[in-house]
């Protein structure tokens, strides 16, 4: 039985974002799928579709298909826990469409729910403690690379030597990253800052500061798909173009290692959506550090080669520029639901209900997700007029 | 031996001759697992032997978790020593030092190292150093010891060990500089401005 309309994004639920210890990701993704199906006007009655993007890494609480008999669902056609890493949550919508296009659902939700702040310590300190001693990881723990950080700091280092770019583009980066943050009520950094204020901040691995890094929250964020009417008031948000690439850069000379090879995905998601770059009326990137922005800028072509820094200072990316970027605060300011963060800002900008930081006229949205360190990107092109 | 070993690396780079002492850099728990999938990389290095993996086929080099080559699909996999030698393709001096696990009190040193043998590898330096080399700077592999368990690890030069003493983050002036290490004068070259 196929649905009767073109699947789209019919409802959203956020968490509150708590910047401290407490929650456990079931709990805060069943309140995030309650809201989104409010939001929606639906109850879990009319559900038939469930996917689950838990954070990475093994830990008790991570969410898991179990959701769906915890959180009182009913019988359902499709479960699944997808897993492309940070990819995940934007790879998750492209198969909730899919699956509806093809009659396998007809209404799925789609959430992800993490909680790294636990009480006696820091969201750092999780992240340091994970990744085993086996393979790769192990050795690089060994030598002293915990958590992400220091792995983006190498990404950035590199980057810099190829692009030419400067501490001062990642200054760009944060501070019109929390420009966007100021009118964004569910950010968690809506703190002025200047360039001041940035060189300022701690520096965690060089060249990056903390101002650098993501916020991790513990909270929620779902959304659900639909290809029924709805009876909820907010404007159907349509996928009209999705791609993935999962470029195999190897970890040998001559080629570069650490970034490069995701553009086809944005390229694949035009075409399939008609339209072209200048269509796009917001960006909403994955941006779990500042240099992942100007990487991606390029790397998707929305900037020449070499002038995302240069693009960025310029305020383009900012609040009034003629490409805006992270549109709520993104991963920096806003808060780190890794793919969900750039998902629900492009909902809320096509929607217009983005109060202080609504983009005017917004129609048309990029949204790309990226997992593991660049291998894996999933892209989509939100609209509000449906693909066919 | 291997026969591609640089004749002009230190022996006593090489071989690791203090297992049981404690690493400068982190706590022995973060000793990799020596029996698991990189098992003949750690056997090597404990024979001050750098061992990395080729396609037994084809010859290129693979990076430690491939399991079939890419370039002719072979899955026969040729672990072999390489030169100790290669250039520094990435660099970060890391600030944040989990407590517990990180065992120094100033910056450390992370490098991706570009190998002669074309793989690159992720290693931190073999003696404590503030500095954070130059993208491009040769380098020499020696060993480090962590939880009994040697594991590669970038010598920026022949007197490193007897002069650990470049300041951090002098060609960053935006930075708070590094305190702790020694101010001795380094060529500027030496240096990489982030």
């Amino acid at each position: 039985m196929a649905s009767s309309l073109e699947p789209a994004v019919v409802g959203l639920g956020l968490t509150s974002m708590s910047l401290s210890a407490g929650g456990v990701p079931v709990d805060l993704a069943i309140e995030a799928v309650a809201g989104a199906l409010a939001d929606a006007g639906l109850t879990a009655r009319d559900v038939d579709g469930l996917l689950v993007n838990s954070s990475q890494g093994v830990r008790p609480d991570r969410l898991g298909v179990a959701l769906a008999r915890q959180g009182g669902l009913g019988d359902l056609r499709l479960l699944e826990h997808v897993e492309i890493k940070g990819a995940t949550a934007v790879a998750m919508i492209q198969r909730a469409v899919l699956a509806i296009r093809a009659g396998l659902a007809s209404t799925v939700v789609c959430v992800f729910a993490d909680a790294p702040l636990r009480a006696g310590g820091t969201s750092g300190s999780t992240y340091a403690h994970s990744g085993g001693s086996d393979g790769a990881r192990g050795l690089e723990r060994a030598s002293g690379v915990l958590g992400s950080v220091p792995t983006y700091a190498l990404l950035a280092s590199r980057y810099f030597a190829v692009s030419g770019g400067d501490p001062e583009d990642l200054c760009a980066v944060a501070v019109s990253t929390r420009a966007w943050a100021l009118g964004n009520p569910d950010a968690v950094v809506r703190k002025p800052l200047d360039a001041e204020g940035y060189f300022a901040s701690r520096m965690i691995s060089t060249p990056l500061r903390v101002l650098d890094c993501a916020r991790p929250v513990n909270g929620a964020v779902a959304l659900v798909v639909s290809g029924e009417a709805t009876p909820g008031p907010a404007p159907r948000i349509h996928v009209r173009g999705m791609g993935q690439a999962h470029p195999m850069r190897r970890r040998r000379a001559p080629g570069e290692s650490w970034f490069g090879g995701g553009r086809a995905a944005v390229d694949g998601a035009l075409a399939m959506a008609g339209l072209t770059r200048a269509d796009l009326d917001v960006v909403e990137l994955y941006d779990p550090f500042s240099v992942v922005t100007l990487l991606l800028l390029e790397e998707y072509g929305l900037v020449e080669p070499g002038q995302a820094g240069k693009v960025v200072r310029s305020g383009a990316t900012a609040p009034g520029g003629d490409l805006p970027v992270n549109t709520g605060g993104g991963q920096l300011s806003g808060f780190y639901l890794q793919g969900m963060t750039p998902l629900a800002e492009a909902v809320v900008q096509l929607r217009g209900t983005g109060g202080a930081r609504q983009v005017p006229g917004a129609s048309t949205a990029l949204v790309g997700g990226i997992g593991g360190r660049g291998d894996h990107h999933a892209c989509l092109i939100l609209d509000l007029e449906p693909s066919r | 031996m291997s026969p591609n070993t640089d004749a002009t690396i230190p022996a006593v780079l090489a071989a690791p001759d203090a297992p049981d002492a404690e690493d400068w850099l982190v706590d022995a728990a973060l000793a990799p697992l020596a029996d698991g999938s990189l098992a003949p990389l750690y056997a090597g290095a404990a024979a001050g032997e750098l061992t990395l993996p080729f396609c037994a086929t084809c010859g290129l080099a693979l990076e430690l978790e491939q399991r079939a080559c890419d370039g002719c699909g072979a899955t026969d996999i040729r672990w072999r020593p390489v030169e100790r030698a290669g250039t520094v393709h990435a660099v970060t001096l890391v600030h944040r030092r989990e407590p517990g696990l990180v065992r120094v009190t100033e910056p450390y040193p992370v490098v991706d190292i570009e190998l002669t043998s074309g793989h690159r590898l992720i290693m931190t330096t073999l003696t404590a150093t503030g500095s954070a080399p130059a993208i491009g700077r040769p380098v020499t592999v020696g060993f480090r010891v962590v939880g009994g368990v040697a594991v590669p690890a970038a010598v920026l030069s022949t007197t490193e060990s007897s002069a650990p003493s470049e300041p951090s983050d002098a060609a960053t002036p935006d930075s708070p500089r590094a305190t702790g290490t020694a101010p001795a004068p380094v060529p500027s070259e030496t240096e990489v401005s982030q």
